[in-house]
């Protein structure tokens, strides 16, 4: 009886034991899962940027003899004080495919030059563009947030009252991990190209590394990322197996060879945008930097200071004056 | 001598002065608390209009720019216009003849120094009110785009204050022969809202060619208008066709800048010289 009760103790403590292994397991698993999901940051409104810094001679030293700012850049990002504004309309849920992103990170479409192709030819290469033909290839299609919005190139004057860009789009890839599949796609689909380009006569399509791909998003003025930002960087230098690059916090760094080695400084607002971008020589002294311009807010923030201080000064002269009639 | 007689002069400019500002210190104490809540409604309309629907459903799209943001924005300002000037400026005439208050006031003070330190206490409030409209608007709208506000956000409060300068004399007109305060509101709404409409959809149905310059409904679009950015120039850009079924209808989109003025100043001066005329020969 003894024996058998005891084997029943031993019975129920497994259970328990199992029972508690399994919730711990699944809390576990469930922690783990919460940990790897992302949440976009970005918020409507404008953001304003400032060319802060701009050293020419440095830069044609260090970054390219060639290319200046305003090639990677746009606009008058050559020149200092130079501003450029993005106004985010709204956020809504997509998906993208390898054509979206041909279209809006690699813009391939750029790379075809027209005029050294007659019409046959420029018909035929792109048809190994068009959407049909790169869906049925590449038909995989990865779960991202769209943020539609508004651009303004960098300027030196006031802006113009119309944007520059209209319907620009600003994708944030609800897995970091998809930065990855597109551009192995992409590698794919461009050798696939390449052979018909070179018997073209015209340059092929670059193959890109994960370097590459961080710096091409980061000069294509688009690259936003989800929260938590800094497991979301980590995890997009992992899977792009970046060697140059690595995370402090919010700032991506990325080392990059040119005229000489650089580091590139990219840090990220609280909406996951890039906030600050700094370009640096080895002996860290900055060639290149643009900036979140926020006067904007300040003033308004200043201005609503002053005017609930107003309301408030009218409000107890008002009871003042009250209490003395009384 | 000379500084005697400018002192006599000045005394009297004063002490004819004084009856208006003294009406129209006592409008403002006696209006106040309408002035709050219209106040009140015309800021919590431009948040529940322009501000919640953008903050509160990420997929609703801002408009592209500020001006734009502003257009959208302004739709309201034209009811809440039409409502306040009926509500502050109905009872400026009527209220003295069917309250009876006439009988202590005109004996004293000149009536029509009366009318005008309340018609112009009256404005003034109704100015704060469309002020405080523009300022919530234009704070919002530096908060989603920026600064600095845009400079034809200006104009369209200058022409908003023109359309109620306008609406307020129309008011004032009918409040010159009707006989009670709640009439005047009731009439007048129904008038700027319902009639004017139905009047300028007759005449686009009858006479589609014919542009309804006659009408404030038609000219006060201009408020909103005058933020597009290449405000058109030519007759044929300021209206828009539309056919269905070989029934043809024409959309007038906004009347021209310098037609606008002249319609609201006419409105003006019109209303206010017959509510003059009535007043006088009308016997309490």
């Amino acid at each position: 009886m003894a024996k058998l009760l005891k084997r029943d103790g031993v019975k129920r403590i497994s259970l328990g034991f199992f029972i508690l292994s399994t919730i711990l397991i699944g809390l576990c698993s469930n922690s783990m899962a919460a940990s790897t999901t992302y949440e976009p940051a970005l918020n409507k409104g404008t953001v304003v940027f400032k060319v802060d810094q701009y050293n020419e001679g440095k830069w044609e030293d260090t970054v390219d003899r060639e290319l200046e700012p305003d090639d990677y850049f746009d606009g008058d990002s050559d020149e200092i004080g130079a501003r450029s504004k993005i106004t985010i309309k709204n956020l809504a849920e997509y998906k993208w495919d390898l054509y979206d992103a041909l279209i809006f990170f690699f813009d391939v479409e750029s790379f075809i030059d027209e005029d050294a192709l007659n019409q046959t030819e420029l018909f035929y290469l792109l048809s190994f563009l068009s959407k049909d033909y790169v869906d049925a290839l590449y038909p995989e299609e990865h779960k991202v947030w769209e943020a539609l919005t508004v651009q303004w190139d960098f300027e030196t004057e006031e802006f113009d009252e119309s944007p520059d860009e209209k319907n620009y789009i600003l994708p944030i890839f609800q897995e970091p991990k998809y930065y990855r599949d597109l551009l192995d796609d992409y590698n794919k689909w461009a050798l696939g190209l390449n052979t018909t380009m070179l018997l073209l006569g015209i340059e092929p399509f670059p193959i890109l590394d994960g370097d590459d791909f961080l710096w091409l998003l980061i000069t294509s003025g688009i690259f936003t990322i989800a929260r938590p930002f800094n497991s979301y960087l980590t995890t997009l230098i992992d899977k792009l197996g970046s060697d140059d690059a690595e995370v402090k916090g919010n700032t991506l760094i990325l080392e990059r060879k040119g005229e000489e080695e650089y580091i590139v400084e990219v840090t990220f607002s609280d909406q996951g945008m890039q906030s600050s971008l700094v370009i640096k020589n080895d002996e860290g002294r900055v060639i290149y930097e643009i900036v979140q311009d926020n006067t904007d807010t300040i003033v308004l923030i200043v201005s609503g200071v002053i005017a609930a201080s107003i309301a408030g000064i009218i409000i107890v002269i008002m009871r003042r004056r009250k209490k003395f009639k009384q | 001598m000379q500084l005697l007689e400018k002192n006599e002069k000045y005394e009297q400019y004063y002490l004819a002065a004084l009856p208006v500002v003294t009406t129209y210190i006592f409008e403002l104490k006696k209006q106040w608390k309408k002035f709050v809540i219209f106040t009140i409604m015309a800021i919590s309309f431009v948040i529940l209009l322009s501000h919640l629907p953008y903050a509160l459903i990420p997929d609703n799209p801002l408009p592209d720019t500020q001006a734009d943001y502003f257009q959208s924005g302004l739709n309201f300002i034209i009811l809440l216009t039409i409502f306040g000037a009926c509500f502050f400026f109905s009872g400026i005439i009527c209220s003295e003849y069917s309250e009876k208050t006439g009988f202590i006031t005109f004996p004293i003070i000149n009536k029509y120094k009366l009318v005008v330190g309340k018609y112009l206490g009256a404005l003034t409030l109704m100015i704060g009110v469309i002020a405080a409209f523009y300022i919530a608007l234009g704070v919002l709208g530096i908060y989603w785009y920026g600064g600095p506000i845009n400079y034809r956000y200006y104009y369209s409060f200058g022409i908003a204050l023109l359309y109620l300068i306008a609406v307020s004399s129309f008011v004032t007109f009918f409040s010159s022969f009707m006989k009670s305060v709640n009439m005047t509101i009731v009439t007048t709404i129904m008038l700027l809202l319902i009639a004017n409409m139905i009047i300028d959809s007759l005449v686009i149905l009858l006479y589609p060619e014919f542009e309804p310059i006659y009408s404030l409904n038609h000219n006060s679009q201009l408020i909103s208008y005058i933020l597009v950015e290449d405000f058109p120039t030519k007759l044929e850009d300021r209206y828009e066709d539309l056919e269905f079924r070989n029934f043809h209808r024409r959309i007038w989109l906004t009347p021209t800048i310098e037609g606008a003025i002249t319609i609201f100043l006419l409105y003006t001066v019109i209303c206010l010289i017959v509510a003059a005329i009535i007043f006088k020969r009308r016997q309490l």
